[in-house]
């Protein structure tokens, strides 16, 4: 079973790399903090492709795995992690949690 | 496959359009005896309309998301496969049989 998979996180910074491999040229590279609904963090950051401009700060949604892929245009790509969606807001059944 | 309740939704107007609309929902997963069990919540695609609260089936993989949607292109790994209305368990916790016919129902308290 996939042991992450479509989560929360914070966009906490970025990563420029010239030199990669081609099929990630031109794609955003984000420094994301994995989070629990309630906005705590909950796992340890890691490189998420951005294929819809997340902005710094912002928190947003992300798969992993194969599906990461699926984020990009080219769909045969070495990536592992993509952010799928910016989160406007959680909401929690006791209450708010994530907010904007 | 597992059970879990739906703990909350994500509310994400900005999306990549692979997504869709579909909405977003957070759930817990629970464990046999229905209680909620540790660990971040999970986001998964609704496909059946359900409510916070409610106890759902959840299914886990890319692959088995992408037939649900008929869409190979859908970035999702877990989707809400059904709503349960009841779990009824044949053996006890840590394994004793239970009485022939008597098996407990896990409905957990409301």
């Amino acid at each position: 079973m996939v042991e992450t998979i479509l989560q929360l996180a914070r966009v906490i910074g970025r990563v420029v790399a010239t030199v990669k491999q081609e099929t990630l040229a031109g794609v955003t590279l984000q420094w994301i903090q994995p989070l629990g609904a309630d906005g705590a963090m909950a796992g340890k950051p890691l490189v998420a492709v951005d294929g819809i401009g997340a902005g710094p700060g912002e928190v947003v949604v992300y798969v992993t795995s194969r599906e990461a892929t699926l984020t990009l245009a080219e769909p045969f790509v070495a990536v592992d992690a993509g952010i799928v969606a910016r989160v406007d807001r959680c909401e929690l059944a006791d209450g708010l949690a994530v907010r904007e | 496959m597992y059970l879990a309740r739906v703990v909350g939704d994500v509310i994400a107007t900005h999306r990549h359009p692979n997504l869709g609309g579909h909405k977003l929902l957070l759930v817990k997963r629970l464990a046999l005896d229905g209680t909620e069990e540790g660990g971040a919540e999970v986001i998964a695609l609704d496909v059946v309309g359900v409510g916070v609260g409610e106890r759902v089936l959840i299914v886990q993989e890319g692959n088995a998301a992408r037939t649900l949607f008929r869409n190979d292109r859908i970035p999702v790994q877990a989707v809400i496969a059904g709503v349960v209305d009841d779990v009824q368990l044949h053996v006890a916790e840590g394994g004793r049989a239970v009485a022939d016919g008597a098996s407990g129902s896990t409905e957990p308290p409301r």
